[in-house]
């Protein structure tokens, strides 16, 4: 195990580089209503949030916690790190701290009656769901497109969704991947499927998985086709190979495997299902 | 950030096999996202297990560090899978940490400064000690009223210390924070031997 070569997760920072600052006065809601499904997945913005130069230091702030670099340090030396090599980063408490100056120098200060709720942008609860859900975000997109390779698809064809962090109160996941399940027209067993232990997999190329993460069906979902799904989910995906996936009734020997797709595609599919739930 | 060079012989004769059938590419990929894979898992592991010791909101370190991980880079026989998480080496092979670009490192003292830095709150007030020192909340008195008029009550609150403030901590390694490297060989020969084994059948 070594710690001396930078190998930066591209897919991820590639997801997060790529998104336009929209800053704007609308709502969860509206943004939803009225600039489409896919939006979160183009533009980086955050609900009534309409100060630039603090949408653009979230981005840089997060763009720091998923790429830490290394630095070569006299004073970490020892035998079983000759160079001294360190990592150093932003971690999640250092950008919280960050963001409250940033909101500070934009001349923003809360409605007293929102002080510390959701609503105030510069509180602790908002920067935190800023920081986590775009980090998150980036980091599922970025598994997900590394995914999309043909051998990988056929030696780990499908994904099983798990509580990855506990909550204090945890929304009713396995309803919500049975309503999601029905919304695909397939029955349970027939691409999706809930094990007797209760583990909710699918095929990586299920409709499942445009649902799972839809505002059509769940108001908290984020629209997307990879975790967290939902605004501070806790939920996660984990590859599930062909043998499992066979036993549990998903496949069936010489079953042809999910194909890669590009990302252009996949969005498309998602924004199609949507716009004709919505029609 | 830390890298990880996973190779076996197991691997290495699957590698060879799968070069004289035109699959080495391919399996290269199966064995990366095997062990990519494992380590997720891992490490979500981890952050169930590991929960704060001094209680307060958790900060799911481990569960960030799992989602950092990313399918390996292939070199010649190895696999190199990275974790992007700031914090984890350090844990991995410890070693003595020292303040840089400051006086003191602070360490939490109590839940409710774990996870927050000293910066996050407005009222500490900095007390010298034989090594270094503290933050300790500045006391404050806190007025109730009664129903009646006149009727007051008052209470002196503060003086919690938050942060311990040091020069220098010296922190163990802790190799199982992450799993072994046979582990990690052994999961991605696995699904590399059966990726190789299905494909060959299928000739």
């Amino acid at each position: 195990m070594t710690l001396d070569e930078n190998h930066p997760f591209e897919a991820a920072l590639k997801s997060l580089r790529d998104k336009k600052l929209f800053p704007t006065t609308l709502d969860t809601a509206a943004i939803r209503q009225q600039l489409g499904a896919t939006f979160h997945a183009q533009n980086f913005t955050s609900a009534q949030n309409n100060l630039v130069t603090t949408l653009d230091a979230f981005k840089s702030r997060i763009d720091s916690l998923l790429d830490p670099q290394i630095e070569q340090r006299a004073d970490r030396v020892t035998p079983e790190n000759p160079q001294g090599n360190v990592t150093t980063g932003l971690n999640e408490a250092k950008a919280r701290e960050q963001m409250k100056e940033a909101f500070r120098l934009a001349g923003y200060s809360p409605n007293p009656d929102d002080a510390g709720t959701l609503k105030d942008l510069s509180g602790d609860a908002r920067i935190n769901l800023v920081l986590r859900t775009n980090k998150q975000l980036a980091q599922g997109e970025g598994w997900w497109l590394q995914g999309q390779n043909a051998a990988v698809l056929e030696q780990f064809p499908a994904q099983e969704l798990f509580r990855a962090e506990a909550r204090a109160k945890e929304r009713d996941w396995l309803s919500r991947w049975r309503l999601a399940g029905a919304q695909t027209g397939d029955p349970i067993g027939t691409g999706w499927t809930i094990t007797p232990d209760g583990r909710l997999i699918a095929l990586k190329d299920h409709d499942i998985w445009n649902w799972i993460g839809s505002s059509e069906l769940f108001p908290d979902a984020l629209d997307v086709i990879w975790p967290p799904f939902a605004f501070n989910s806790g939920m996660w995906v984990s590859d599930v190979d062909r043998d499992e996936a066979e036993e549990i009734g998903l496949m069936d020997k010489g079953d042809a495997a999910p194909k890669p797709t590009n990302i252009i595609s996949a969005l498309k599919a998602f924004t199609e299902k949507i716009s004709a739930l919505a029609a | 950030m830390i890298a990880l060079n996973i190779n076996s012989k197991r691997l290495t004769d699957i590698g060879k096999k799968a070069e004289t059938v035109g699959r080495a590419g391919e399996v290269a990929a199966v064995a990366g996202r095997a062990v990519a894979g494992m380590l997720r898992d891992y490490l979500f592991d981890q952050d169930e297990e590991r929960e704060n010791k001094m209680g307060g909101a958790r900060t799911h370190f481990y569960a960030d560090a799992a989602r950092s991980v990313q399918n390996p880079q292939v070199v010649g026989n190895s696999a190199i899978v990275s974790i992007n998480q700031v914090g984890l080496a350090q844990r991995f092979f410890g070693g003595e940490i020292h303040a840089v670009n400051k006086t003191f490192l602070a360490i939490p003292a109590r839940a409710e400064s774990y996870g927050k830095t000293p910066g996050e709150f407005s009222d500490l007030e900095f007390v010298p000690t034989r090594t270094g020192g503290m933050l300790v909340q500045t006391l404050q008195t806190v007025i109730t009223r009664g129903k009646r008029k006149g009727d007051f009550s008052t209470t002196t609150v503060g003086g919690l210390v938050m942060y311990w403030l040091v020069k220098s901590v010296n922190q163990l390694g802790d190799e199982t924070v992450l799993p072994s490297q046979d582990g990690m060989a052994g999961a991605a020969a696995d699904a590399a031997e059966s990726y190789l084994a299905r494909k060959l059948a299928e000739n």
